[in-house]
């Protein structure tokens, strides 16, 4: 577990956001995600973007445009909402197949808690694995030594 | 109106310095950042992709990119995983070439080309040598801002030559497409280097004459105002034709091997030109080169953009013609300026007629017309019979006699057969080192692109550092002049004035694959 990596710009991004804003937790397959947010990705940010994080206790994630993104004053949610600016082991991106319930895309793509190695960022696959989810990742970027922002 | 910055902002960019701008910011930044195909973060030593300096990074993706990076460590540079794949293909399929001679050109492998071409990922930088293959800008490759057209022209322009006007073999596409690389490289860096085109008040002229004054004459006439504005005087030969174009107009001489039928090309980027030169062919003789290149500054001078039409390839036939025999109005026109130019007719004549004068006989006179003006046998005929009605026919060389080719190879082809980094291809391994080195020093680019560019490794680059500025004093001068900066001025107080004179002489650098010489009679 670490703490955020970089500062926030504002009071918002570190204002913990809970169920009623539209938080939920992966727990087991399938994934709750609204029909209309489902889509495959093709890069980082695509429309139907979840960001996940895991804290010490689960793994919240949130719709990147659920209507609270307004009231925040950055106007986006960040994954510092789903940890109120505590600390977080990994975070990330996911999107939900809009034909397989159970297939996820994911990444790494977190200024905050991203993974900084290959090997957290397998570690992280994993994990959505073990949970009984197909997992398409985007992977590891060697040239960039960053977590990989489009899914090839 | 000058745009003011938030100074907070470009601390959190650039940590904090001097300056007030991005730009001087970035100048000033010990930042660095890396790319890959999909996206630019900062820099880590594990990273293996291109590293790229403030200076570098801001002048290719801008200000909101790099705050982006500020903010969450990395940015998305990329529209599409198919996006760097569609460019290169479409560009590939626009020169006409495949993917077995892009790989090879690029030197990566057919299934790289490929892979990259359906939108798989390959490693940056084998995707960048893939686009300096084909002439694309490979700091834009995949990025996801409209792609520039820059030399796009150029390339459309190769596609109807091909089409229409001149053969040109895959080989010389593939030779032009990199060349316009490397000129819109050299162009861009000399533009932060400050080395900027010095026209010296020659204006472009839409005059290729008409009834009753034909195209040549005012060929003639445009040689005369082009030796007059630039202090050439009306009689004097011309030491070196490479070093007038780079040194004192600034523009951009990139030697290539393209095969038997091309001599030369001029050509557009962006408002700003450059000249290729062929090294193959009866180029392979300095005598005629300098005649190429003497043609191809007629073009580049003188010729209004709707003329030069973004690229002109010269065949060596074209060239071969007395001026009044080519039907082209703008070949003519650049034809006569080319001869009269680099020979004169009044000094041709005076000079022949001033030997012969001295008891030689003709065929020594014109042997002492070739030498003394550094122009091949045909120029010398043209030149002869022009000024001085001499037939074309009877003029042959004493039996036995050459030209004397060693002064002239040696200042036309410089650094072309002499290089401190052996492996370096002849299109890069002109002016164009010099001036990647020396942005390189000031932090325009970094030592990795640097290398890459001259594909070879950072420790080399560092140990042929020096002699390079010794090669090229003039790209390093600048600097000097300019009261600047602190690497080429300690350079130059220990080392004195660089004359080429003084270090042609010490020039220890065989290149590896030396071309052949052999005299050809032009």
């Amino acid at each position: 577990m670490r703490p955020p990596r970089r500062k926030s710009a504002n009071k918002d991004e570190v204002r913990k956001l809970g169920k009623r804003d539209g938080v939920m937790i992966i727990q087991g397959p399938p994934v709750a995600a609204n029909e209309s947010n489902r889509k495959v990705p093709k890069k980082q940010g695509d429309p139907g973007c979840h960001l996940w994080v895991f804290d010490s206790q689960a793994i919240p994630y949130i719709f990147e445009r659920a209507p609270v993104a307004d009231t925040l004053e950055s106007g986006v949610v960040k994954h510092t909402n789903l940890t109120g600016g505590g600390d977080a082991s990994c975070a990330g991106e996911l999107w939900v197949d809009p034909a397989d319930d159970n297939l996820i895309y994911i990444n790494g793509c977190s200024g905050r808690y991203g993974p900084r190695t290959r090997e957290q960022m397998d570690c992280t696959v994993e994990v959505f694995d073990q949970l009984g989810h197909k997992v398409r990742s985007f992977g590891w970027d060697d040239d960039a030594n960053m977590p990989e922002k489009v899914l090839w | 109106m000058v745009a003011e910055f938030d100074t907070a902002m470009l601390d959190e960019v650039f940590d904090s310095g001097p300056g007030d701008t991005p730009e001087t910011r970035a100048h000033n930044s010990e930042r660095a950042y890396v790319r890959s195909l999909s996206q630019i973060a900062e820099y880590t030593p594990e990273a293996k992709g291109r590293k790229l300096s403030a200076s570098e990074a801001l002048d290719a993706y801008g200000l909101s990119v790099l705050r982006e990076v500020a903010s969450e460590g990395t940015a998305l540079l990329c529209e599409s995983p198919r996006a760097a794949g569609r460019l290169v293909e479409r560009r590939r399929k626009l020169l006409g070439l495949d993917t077995r001679h892009v790989a090879k050109t690029a030197g990566v492998t057919r299934e790289s080309v490929e892979r990259l071409e359906s939108g798989q990922r390959i490693p940056i930088r084998q995707a960048e040598r893939v686009a300096r293959a084909l002439g694309l800008d490979e700091r834009k490759l995949s990025w996801k801002a409209e792609a520039p057209a820059e030399n796009e022209r150029v390339a459309v322009r190769l596609r109807t030559i091909g089409d229409d006007e001149v053969l040109l073999t895959a080989h010389a596409v593939s030779a032009i497409a990199e060349a316009s690389w490397v000129a819109a490289t050299q162009l861009r860096l000399q533009h932060k280097l400050g080395i900027l085109p010095q026209h010296h008040g020659i204006v472009r002229s839409t005059d290729y004459g008409g009834p009753g004054r034909p195209a040549f004459k005012h060929g003639y006439s445009l040689a005369a105002d082009a030796r007059e504005k630039l202090g050439l005087g009306l009689e004097n030969p011309l030491e070196s034709l490479r070093e007038l174009a780079e040194v004192k107009l600034g523009i951009p001489v990139i030697q290539v091997e393209m095969g038997s039928d091309i001599a030369g090309a001029t050509i557009d980027i962006g408002g700003q030109r450059a000249i290729i030169l062929n090294l193959d062919g009866q180029n392979r003789n300095a005598l005629v080169r300098r005649s190429t290149m003497a043609h191809e500054l007629g073009h580049l001078l003188y010729d209004p953009p709707g003329n030069l039409e973004s690229l002109r390839v010269d065949e060596y036939d074209q060239l071969d013609y007395q001026p009044t025999q080519v039907h082209d109005p703008v070949e003519q026109r650049a034809n006569a300026f080319g001869a009269e130019f680099i020979a004169p007719r009044s000094a041709v004549a005076a000079h022949y007629e001033k030997a012969v004068g001295g008891r030689v006989d003709s065929s020594h006179a014109l042997l002492d017309v070739m030498n003394h003006f550094g122009i091949s046998h045909t120029v010398a005929r043209y030149q002869l019979f022009n000024g001085l009605g001499i037939p074309l026919e009877p003029l042959p060389l004493p039996g036995g006699s050459r030209p004397e080719l060693k002064k002239w190879e040696a200042v036309e082809s410089y650094t072309v057969d002499y290089h401190p980094l052996e492996r370096l291809k002849s299109s890069r391994a002109g002016r164009f080192s010099a001036v990647v080195v020396r942005a390189a020093q000031e932090g325009h680019i970094s030592w990795d692109s640097a290398a890459e560019m001259l594909e070879c490794e950072e420790a080399t680059l560092q140990e042929a550092m020096e002699a390079i500025a010794e090669l090229f004093p003039a790209v390093f001068e600048i600097l000097h002049q300019a009261g600047g900066f602190s690497w080429a001025t300690s350079y130059l107080l220990r080392h004195g004035s660089c004359s080429r004179a003084a270090t042609s002489q010490s020039r220890p650098f065989k290149r590896a694959q030396v071309r052949s010489s052999t005299p050809v009679h032009g």
